[in-house]
């Protein structure tokens, strides 16, 4: 870089920059980008990066903010500099992000079946029974191919080493797959350039798998199963995802009001009558979708649904009861699980968790807790959450006091120093390092399916490690690059991998 | 014993009700302690019935009455020979450790049944001992919540929670049944709310609807059921539905619609003995 560079002054400073070796010189498969960039110059940048913020504003790409006062909705900030993976290291996270899928899978069949994982206690009996998102109206269901979650979003992030760590597992309804999509459109119309000999993997067909996997779930034998998007409507903080998702699909956008039940089946209404729907990919919570067997209160589901679904007559995405997996405190027995049904080797180690639920967890919380991450285990979106080194005395003494009361609700993990990404503030006109993770979206049908990369998400708050879109966030374009690439940046990429899977 | 129980409940709505979604639990279960020779659903309006066991094992009726009607009515036949138990030997509470884990879902917080609270002291109790004979314990609860409570229905509602009930002390057979599972449970003792019918020749209360009390598990035994509401072991006069953690585990009837504005409800049971 010459004096003028783009990146001047920027610096890993002890963390794992995405973009740079600790030596501050480029990582090879950033290479190429990093040069281009620097051929555009800053002015240029600037520009791009105003046009592609007024073209998500107009597209009205957008998220809700929950309990904020002054208007709810707002556009996700985009950085427009990409997030790169070279081909070895995806190899390795698609690899142990299908093996964590395969187990969760087994898991649920298990909990909601014979329960022999219990039995054996290899996962306490306890924990899932007291899960709140153990549904026990749906033991004994059978399932279409026997499957429970369909799209799983799992957050990824890495250590100071570079090393991958799964931090959660979204099994329930994960969102953010239309900003992948909307980020990469964005990019491509933005810095057409860059791309150019990248060789950088395609993720438009996500939208065509899901509704792959959707229709394969179709009870009914027919030729074009009816498939629909229940949303909770708009007032979700995902609702233009909604929207998205069912548009993209070619697939009815529905409410709870839309749809009814009779003689067993669900059905849609339509102008032209009634039709009846085969498959259900759902946004709304467990909970909410029957009053009748679930919230009474509901005014966003369907009454009679949990029985039509029972009765296999209409099939669910997800499935209900898939949130008992994704408790934070069972997370925590995703390794054993793995070993358990697949007599594997977890390939992605988890972010070792303290649980409330165990007396030593407890204790150990309760006397370091400036120095976790406590985190209620049935909360997602960075909600209920205490950050120890970010929090005054009064924050950390209120919030324990609530773990105190209710330990098996929380768990605590060590503050990990999440790997860093350059990201441009508009108000230095600079590159700053930003905290980052990733959520790829794994598609589970017959077959698997991720998309090449997921949602690399920015904790754009100076300093912040919460990457939560409800919590300041943004997001970058992630690229996944063809294995065809540069015989340095493949030798690198491979050691990567070899650290990251004997590190657990 | 042999029992014949004829359970009706009839809805009346003043407007049209339609779109009805109901969900029965009146089934009498098939256990060592009860044998089931018949059982009988008639519904008005006539609408087909589904049926499969719940995650208890209990008998789930359900049913959708999609047209107009301004009456429901729900009337159930059952033909039940109920059997003599043994009366089980008294047993130290540590007998129970190695049976925690297994039945750990009838020791913790269940919705009705709250354990964050001191529900012996509260209830004028003493707390389990780990050598006491712990059958003796719980028929002295049972006797002891029966001398402390007052049955009236109509003071306490399906959704009071326990607290309230125990600070009031009138209330009905679920109300009691929920106060000894809260004592019981925070004694370490494995324990579970029990729904079902009564024979009411025995001079019982809680015979003019469906019956609640809970069952505590003796190793080696099974479940010993205990009527805090008539201050007696369960007998050859209670016929029992199902169980669960707590009444919403095993409601009798739930039920969603639209329409009918505020309906009365009539129930009518009635338990015979045949000879």
């Amino acid at each position: 870089m010459g004096n003028e560079g783009v990146f001047n002054g920027y610096a890993p400073n002890g963390f794992f920059d995405e973009m740079f070796e600790d030596n501050g010189a480029p990582r090879a498969h950033y290479a190429q980008v990093l040069e281009r960039l620097e051929a555009l110059g800053r002015k240029e940048f600037e520009r791009r990066r105003t046009l592609s913020d007024l073209s998500f504003r107009n597209q009205g790409i957008t998220f809700t903010v929950y309990g904020d006062t002054e208007g709810t909705e707002r556009t996700f900030p985009f950085d427009p500099v990409p997030r790169i993976i070279p081909a070895q290291e995806w190899a390795h996270l698609e690899k142990g992000l299908t093996q964590r899928v395969l187990a969760l899978n087994a898991f649920l069949r298990d909990v909601y079946g014979k329960g022999e994982i219990l039995n054996d206690g290899v996962v306490p009996r306890e924990l899932v029974l007291s899960a709140s998102h153990f549904c026990r109206e749906v033991h004994g269901v059978n399932l279409p191919h026997g499957l429970y979650t369909h799209v799983v979003g799992s957050d990824l992030i890495r250590d100071e080493h570079g090393t991958y760590m799964v931090l959660e597992d979204n099994l329930r309804t994960p969102s953010g797959v239309s900003y992948l999509l909307a980020n990469r459109v964005a990019m491509t119309r933005t810095l057409p350039s860059l791309f150019k000999d990248q060789g950088v993997r395609p993720v438009q067909h996500y939208t065509t798998v899901l509704l792959e996997v959707l229709r394969s779930l179709a009870p009914r034998d027919v030729e074009e199963p009816t498939i629909v998007v229940l949303t909770p409507g708009m007032y979700n903080s995902a609702y233009f995802e909604h929207a998205f998702l069912a548009q993209q699909m070619g697939v009815e956008l529905v409410e709870g009001r839309d749809l009814f039940v009779t003689e067993g089946k669900v059905w849609m209404r339509t102008t032209s009558g009634r039709e009846q729907v085969d498959v259900i990919y759902r946004r709304v919570d467990d909970d909410y979708l029957d009053p009748l067997a679930f919230n009474p209160n509901s005014s966003l589901g369907v009454p009679g649904l949990l029985e039509a679904y029972r009765s296999g007559r209409v099939a669910l995405a997800n499935a209900i009861g898939a949130g008992v997996a994704d408790d934070k405190a069972i997370y925590a027995y995703v390794p054993k699980m793995i070993e358990y049904y697949l007599s594997e080797r977890p390939i992605l180690p988890n972010v070792p968790t303290l649980l409330g639920w165990d007396k030593e967890g407890l204790a150990e919380m309760l006397s370091n807790p400036e120095k976790l991450v406590i985190k209620a285990v049935g909360e997602a979106g960075g909600y209920g959450m205490l950050v120890g080194t970010a929090s005054n005395k009064k924050e950390i003494t209120e919030f324990m006091k609530k773990v105190e009361a209710n330990p098996r609700n929380y768990i605590g993990q060590p503050t990990i120093a999440l790997s860093r990404h350059p990201t441009y503030y508009p108000d230095t006109g600079t590159f700053e390092p930003c905290h980052v993770d990733l959520r790829p979206y794994i598609l589970v049908g017959k077959k698997i399916t991720i998309v090449p990369g997921g949602l690399t998400r920015v904790a754009l708050k100076r300093g912040s490690l919460v990457v939560n879109s409800s919590q300041g966030g943004g997001s970058k374009d992630t690229w996944v690059l063809e294995e065809t690439q540069s015989g340095q940046s493949q030798s690198q990429s491979q050691s990567q991998s070899q650290n990251t899977g004997g590190d657990d | 014993m042999r029992a014949n129980i004829h359970h009706i409940t009839e809805y009346r709505y003043p407007e049209p009700a339609f779109d009805s979604f109901n969900e029965l639990r009146l089934q009498p279960i098939e256990d060592s302690r009860q044998t089931v020779l018949s059982f009988r659903l008639q519904l008005e309006p006539n609408v087909p019935v589904y049926s499969h066991l719940d995650y208890y094992g209990t008998t789930l009726h359900h049913f959708h009455v999609l047209e107009k009607h301004t009456v429901l009515r729900i009337e159930t036949k059952a033909l039940v020979v109920t059997h003599a138990m043994t009366q089980p030997i008294g047993q130290p509470a540590s007998v129970l450790e190695a049976h925690k884990l297994p039945n750990i879902e009838y020791l913790t917080t269940s919705p009705r049944v709250p354990l964050e609270f001191d529900w012996a002291s509260i209830l004028g109790w003493h707390q389990l001992e780990p050598e006491e004979d712990y059958v003796a314990y719980l028929d002295g609860l049972n006797s002891h919540l029966h001398s402390r409570f007052r049955y009236q229905s109509g003071v306490t509602k399906v959704d009071t929670p326990l607290l309230e009930f125990v600070q009031g002390g009138i209330g009905v057979c679920q109300d009691y049944a929920h106060a000894m599972l809260a004592v019981a449970r925070s004694g370490g003792i494995p324990a579970r709310y029990v729904s079902g019918y009564v024979y009411a020749g025995a001079d019982f209360v809680g015979a003019e609807a469906t019956h609640a009390w809970l069952e505590c598990l003796l190793p080696g035994y099974g479940w010993l059921g205990f009527d805090p509401t008539n201050n007696t072991r369960i007998n050859e006069s209670h016929i029992k539905i199902g169980h669960g953690r707590d009444y919403d585990d095993v409601p009798p009837l739930r039920g969603l619609r639209r329409g009918g504005g505020v309906e009365s409800i009539g129930v009518e049971v009635s338990v015979d003995v045949q000879q």
